[in-house]
């Protein structure tokens, strides 16, 4: 294990250059070179980042969003991976062509990732006080009863309950939930600038999921850190995410803030999203409307828009040529031919709580959080 | 690592998904699941390497009667007459490996050993497989006390150093070829079983033999159709391997002079009479060496060809 | 069969199933892990019936109680008004000509060694239904009706899609045309756009051939989408049980509560509108259940009377059951909660 090199210095304390973001994604291109073909996983991907935010990154599965997470993280193995192009610059560093001795660094430091699976992302062989600790020695340099006992106090502001006692214990004690505490615990670590969650909450319960999220939210605040949040669930990002980029076969579709994708979408694959989830309702229920077919190869690409081929509004220019991002003047945009037609976003975009000027009922609101009683 | 490999299924899956009508006219669209390992099998350099030498060898091993005695000489066939002046002769065009002590070309003696060591590879392993499917599905199927003791007697064998173990079968029933198929034979079963356990069981436990059971399905169907066709790939694989062990063992045996009795030859048994003039005639040695060597690493090349083939687990990942 | 008999009854089911493994564990070991405990509903022909719980609440465990894939330990389960436990194997087998079953796992529950079109047709070999040419002609069609190309019957899954691969289980699952299907969370291993094809797909298979549904998932918004009725599982029990109306609008259990006000909705306004019950801690084990109500070690409500008394499975409204002694319509009064 390398000692702190004492000549690095934090990327995370230095400033970031005037009129620049604090993590800036311009037009990333990673392919997959494999033995079926060119793999388009990430293809021009470009959004911007700044402390306190939350960024949702939402896509099925197969539409690039992790693998766009992996590459900043300078994750993918090359080959078969290759970036064709693009830059991730982060407080005005390039990260893309960083030493892996510098990469070392910034990963777990300055920017921290939390894996979907909390099951297989924790050593079996190491006792939890260890793990969480191991971040503090590596990037900090603490001696290894400074990283315990840093480890305690972070079990217990993730929530672990008798931190002393859990932080000599192994990860099959500990339940997925508790797991995924671990794993928050061991990302926030090193106080990251940049928290990156790649489905965080998939294979938890929803009680549970609920409890995550509410803690990595708690976190934020204490911490002021970034938030990338990766997701196949539009409503896990609905109240946490400030910007949400929707991705479709390696293409950020639409982006824009929480507010813009969810009531003033302009991409028929966002709408498609949202009228893909049942709906709460309690006086009848609406008939689900999916999206027709399935992913397309990330091989072949279709010729024009990605998406024309399941589009239900798809006309003879959707697949026949690909879309340029139709910028709104806020930063919200959207790859789609017709997303400055308003008449056409008017007449076929799903209706939403604000067009019928009604937040259904589902919930009444008049309930305190709680906390279990200690019966 | 995991995320290339995930893309690439999915990449590979959505251009074999049966949405668009151009994939409908696919060039092959019944593939099947065998004829796939065999493509993959193909992409496998060593794998073909070592299905062509293997398939050499017993070709020259099967059709050895036909022209070995005409052009090299017979095996066995020592005269008096000529056997001093031909004595340990050096690796010419005439003697491809030269000759031994008794003037016998040994080309043509490592041809008929590979006969013989490539049968008791085979029948070993056969009888070792046949006797492991049969105890291992009975230990998988069955379980409970069934399990136990089979599992426990497997323990047992396995717990004694094999080699040693099968001298001393040796030593109990006699030597000679069939004994060696015997005694190797019987006591190779218990990792076979194991194997085929461990397949059978982890098969038993899918969804699609619950579903064969929630359809009313008898348990022999679920056998012959769900459980035998999936599990039976690792023991096609660990058999090819074993043969490669049989052969080694065989030719230990022999070299023992408990296995094939002079002076017919086995690998083993040349090795054994070669050896004493490693200094002066190295061939002596050295070629039928090689030919254990080639033909050993070849089955176990083979197997891994085939355990990567057949792993319908790299399609589903 | 008289005109009112529901088409699956199940009462006091109980399953456990003993710590450890190996033959000597279930003698041995005294500790069981009591994974369904005394559950009793009714399905009636045409309806569908949905199971929701979190995972080891012990929902699946029950669907392959009644399927006797894991047959329960003790309890009836009458199929048409037959108790299924005294059936003989023939019986059984002509049971499951009409309750079939869906699984979770497209991946998992089609043998890879089999075409779809064998994998489909399977049900009908399996009970000696038609000639070969016959059968072909229905997978052919079940193809069809399911969204997928006839043209494919050769091919192999793992040539297929999640979706697809999940459209080929329903068609194995329809081709006998049965009375029950038990779908074990049929869609929770999809995308979500996919989610709802399958959905759809469920829907109008059941307006098609009058089929009853016992849905089991995780998801509350899935299982109020496709069910008539819905009944919560919790630790084993089942804790509330209604008309999807009803739970949705007036839960009376604190634990659907809960569960509905953690279940995230895409709409960043109504979910910051509400205020959300966050229930701590996890729940236990179920190999060492709490005393009384099983939920009270979480429940945001609870008194000392909960970890005494087991609260009865009453009935708070006409058709609504509910377990909690202090059961009462949303919302839970502050005045309720223990401090």
């Amino acid at each position: 294990m390398a000692k702190k090199n004492d000549s690095y210095v934090d990327i995370k304390t230095q400033p970031v250059p005037e009129g620049h973001h604090l993590l800036e994604v311009d037009d990333l291109k990673m392919y997959f070179h494999t033995e079926d073909g060119v793999v388009h996983a990430v293809d021009g991907v470009s959004y911007t980042l700044d402390r306190g935010e939350t960024l949702g990154v939402v896509g099925e599965s197969g539409s690039g969003k992790s693998v766009t997470a992996m590459t900043i993280m300078g994750l993918i193995s090359m080959p078969p991976g290759k970036i064709e192009g693009g830059s991730v610059t982060y407080r005005g560093h390039d990260l893309l062509n960083m030493s892996e001795e510098d990469m070392q660094h910034v990963r777990g430091n300055d920017i921290a990732m939390i894996f979907q699976d909390p099951m297989t992302s924790l050593n079996p062989v190491y006792k939890i006080g260890r793990q969480v600790g191991e971040g503090l020695r590596l990037h900090r340099g603490y001696s290894k009863e400074e990283a315990l006992k840093r480890a305690t106090e972070l079990l217990d502001l993730v929530g672990i309950p008798e931190p002393e006692k859990r932080v000599n214990e192994y990860p099959h004690q500990f339940s997925g939930g508790m797991r995924q505490r671990v794993m928050i615990a061991m990302a926030l670590a090193c106080d990251p600038d940049i928290l990156i969650a790649d489905e965080p909450t998939t294979a938890l319960d929803v009680t549970i999921q609920a409890q995550i999220i509410e803690l990595m939210q708690e976190m934020q605040e204490k911490n002021g850190n970034a938030i990338i949040m990766i997701t196949h669930d539009l409503g896990v990002v609905a109240d946490m995410a400030d910007k949400i980029m929707v991705m479709y076969a390696g293409h950020p579709v639409e982006f824009g803030t929480a507010d813009e994708i969810f009531y003033e979408s302009r991409h028929p694959y966002t709408w498609g999203l949202i009228r893909s989830i049942p709906e709460q309702a309690t006086d009848e229920k609406k008939p689900l409307t999916p999206i027709h077919g399935n992913p397309p190869s990330l091989v072949n690409l279709p010729a024009g828009c990605a998406f024309a081929p399941r589009c239900p509004y798809a006309t003879e220019l959707c697949h026949k040529e690909r879309p340029k991002k139709y910028v709104m003047s806020d930063g919200h945009y959207s790859e789609c031919h017709y997303a400055d037609d308003d008449a056409f976003v008017k007449k076929f975009a799903p209706d939403t709580s604000r067009s019928r000027a009604t937040i259904p009922a589902a919930i009444p609101d008049d309930v305190e959080a709680t906390k279990g009683g200690d019966a | 690592m995991q995320y290339p490999l995930d893309l690439d299924t999915r990449a590979d899956e959505c251009a074999a998904a049966a949405e668009a009508p151009v994939n409908a006219e696919d060039s092959n669209p019944s593939r099947t699941l065998w004829g796939d390992a065999f493509k993959r099998l193909k992409k496998n350099r060593l794998a073909i390497f070592a299905i062509i030498w293997i398939l050499f060898v017993v070709v020259v091993a099967a059709t050895a009667d036909l022209w070995v005695p005409q052009v090299l000489g017979a095996p066995n066939a020592s005269d008096t007459a000529t056997m001093v002046m031909n004595s340990r002769l050096a690796p010419s065009l005439q003697h491809p490996f030269g000759t031994d002590t008794l003037g016998r070309d040994v080309l043509s003696r490592v041809i008929y050993g590979a006969r013989i060591s490539l049968t008791v590879g085979i029948v070993a392993t056969g009888i070792s497989t046949i006797i492991g499917l049969v105890l291992g599905a009975i230990a998988a199927y069955y379980g409970g006390l069934w399990d136990t003791i089979i599992m426990r007697l497997a323990d047992i064998f396995l717990a004694f150093p094999y080699t040693l173990f099968v001298i001393a079968m040796i030593a109990v029933i006699g030597n000679g070829i069939q004994n060696v198929f015997i005694a190797i034979g019987i006591l190779g079963w218990p990792s076979i079983a194991r194997v085929f356990r461990s397949a059978i069981l982890s098969v038993k436990e899918s969804d699609y033999v619950d579903a064969a059971r929630s359809m009313g399905a008898s348990d022999v169907r679920i056998i012959a159709r769900h459980i035998f066709p999936n599990s039976v790939a690792s023991i096609v694989v660990y058999a090819t391997m074993n043969i490669g062990g049989a052969i080694l063992t065989e030719s230990a045996l022999s070299f023992l002079g408990l296995g094939v009795i002079p002076p017919d030859p086995s690998w083993g048994t040349l090795i054994q009479e070669g050896q004493k003039f490693l200094q002066t005639e190295p061939w002596l040695m050295i070629m039928p060496g090689l030919a254990i060597l080639t033909t050993v690493l070849a089955f176990t090349l083979l197997g891994d060809g085939l355990r990567d083939a057949l792993d319908v687990k790299m399609k589903d990942a | 069969m008289a005109e009112n008999t529901p088409l699956l009854k199940v009462e006091h089911l109980y399953k456990e199933f003993p710590t450890g493994s190996g033959f000597l564990a279930g003698k041995f070991s005294k500790k069981v892990v009591s994974a369904v405990n005394d559950i009793s509903f009714e399905i009636h022909a045409g309806e569908t019936f949905g199971l929701v719980g979190e995972s080891g609440c012990g929902k699946s465990t029950t669907g392959r109680a009644i399927m006797h894939l894991d047959p329960p330990t003790s309890g009836k389960v009458y199929f048409e008004g037959r108790d299924v436990s005294k059936m003989s194997k023939k019986e059984l087998k002509d049971m499951r000509r009409e309750m079939q079953f869906i699984f979770q796992d497209p991946y998992a529950s089609l043998n890879p060694r089999m075409t779809i079109g064998e994998i489909i047709s399977e049900p009908m070999v399996i009970h000696g239904i038609g000639t070969p040419e016959e059968r072909i002609e229905r997978v052919r069609e079940l193809l069809d009706v399911v969204g997928l190309n006839p043209e494919h019957i050769n091919r192999y899954p793992h040539e297929f899609s999640g979706g697809q691969r999940q459209r080929v289980g329903i068609a194995r699952s329809f081709i006998l045309r049965p009375k029950l299907i038990i779908c074990d969370e049929p869609v929770s291993a999809l995308d979500v756009s996919i989610q709802a094809q399958v959905l759809n797909l469920l829907k109008d298979l059941q307006k098609q051939y009058g089929t009853a549904y016992l849905f089991i998932a995780h998801d509350l918004s899935v299982v109020q989408h496709i069910s008539d009725r819905v009944a919560v599982m919790y630790l084993g029990k089942m804790v509330e049980l209604s008309d999807w109306k009803r739970l949705y609008a007036q839960p009376n259990h604190p634990y659907t509560q809960s569960l509905l006000s953690a279940v995230p909705i895409p709409d960043p306004d109504v979910q910051k509108s509400r205020k959300r019950i966050i229930l701590a801690g996890d729940p236990p084990s179920p190999i060492d259940p709490p005393t009384g109500c099983r939920f009270h070690t979480r429940c945001p409500i609870a008194q000392t009377r909960c970890s005494e008394e087991t609260p009865e499975f009453r009935e708070v409204e006409n058709g609504h059951f509910c377990a909690c002694h202090f059961a009462q319509p949303f919302p839970i009064k502050e005045t309720h909660i223990d401090l």
